[in-house]
């Protein structure tokens, strides 16, 4: 299996990953639950958003990794980045981009996002973020995410690790577990169910500390 | 308009928005240092700043924005200093 750095020809996967990932393994694409947007648009605006090429969040290509399958397509992918290198979080950034794109909705849908902030967990600074974990459904249960998340703790050996995720995906819990990550958080809010803005009400912080 | 002034204008929209009517305008003061401050209440606050000073950052100005210094900065460029 080869790992390597994500290049524009992978920007279809990327947002497929995005999409997917976001779901957590339900249903709900938060992004419209939240702010009203289809799935095709919000894809549009993923694709604006790589343009801008805005480091130290996930919607960048530079953070993004591949591992290929021996026939060389895309069979797993995630998103990369030191969190808060820049000076400013990554959820900032990320809120301010899609503000910029989604002005009416954002402003629209406070009340909506207020609630999913009641499960935002402050990334910890300088950590390595894992995001967006995505396996191609062909190619699942082969290992691919387990080598690919190894492989980039591998690039950056000297840090520390951070991986969020909801708790209601448990296969992926169990993975990370497995790889050594442990849990350090836990956000809960039963609104975020009841509105159906996420696929579970509990959003989990895991981390894997060096050495 | 000056960067004093500048400062003046900005404490009662930042005791507003992070409802804090103490809050000390500073150069230095980020996110961080401000209980409240998370990326909801930051956005208002640039609304609120866009809307007094009749300003509209770019989305690289946005991001760029690491402290009030910084925005301070992008208001005097866009209205000119004096």
């Amino acid at each position: 299996m080869k790992i390597r750095k994500a290049e524009a020809t992978d920007l279809p996967f990327i947002i497929e990953a995005i999409i997917e990932s976001e779901k957590s393994g339900g249903d709900i694409f938060p992004y419209s639950a939240a702010l009203g947007v289809s799935i095709s648009r919000f894809s549009q605006i993923l694709m604006d958003v790589f343009d801008e090429e805005i480091n130290d969040q996930p919607w960048c290509l530079e953070h993004w990794y591949i591992a290929e399958s021996p026939d060389g397509s895309a069979a797993a992918v995630l998103s990369s980045w030191e969190e808060g290198k820049g000076g400013v979080s990554s959820d900032m950034l990320k809120a301010q981009t899609l503000n910029f794109f989604l002005k009416n909705e954002w402003e629209e849908s406070q009340d909506n996002l207020k609630v999913l902030s009641s499960v935002t967990i402050a990334r910890k600074t300088q950590y390595m973020q894992l995001e967006h974990l995505y396996t191609h459904p062909s190619h699942r249960g082969k290992g691919y995410m387990k080598n690919l998340i190894n492989g980039v703790i591998n690039t950056f050996r000297k840090s520390n690790f951070e991986i969020q995720v909801l708790e209601s995906n448990k296969n992926a819990v169990s993975l990370y577990e497995y790889i050594g990550f442990s849990v350090n958080e836990r956000q809960c809010n039963e609104d975020i169910e009841r509105l159906s803005l996420l696929s579970g009400s509990c959003k989990l912080q895991l981390l894997k500390n060096h050495g | 308009m000056d960067r004093d002034q500048i400062t003046q204008e900005l404490q009662p929209i930042f005791a507003k928005v992070f409802r804090n009517p103490d809050i000390v305008i500073t150069d230095t003061l980020n996110a961080e240092q401000v209980s409240g401050w998370d990326s909801l209440t930051h956005l208002s606050m640039i609304a609120d700043v866009e809307s007094h000073y009749g300003v509209k950052f770019k989305l690289k100005e946005l991001i760029g924005m690491k402290n009030v210094g910084d925005m301070i900065d992008l208001i005097l460029a866009k209205k000119g200093a004096s």
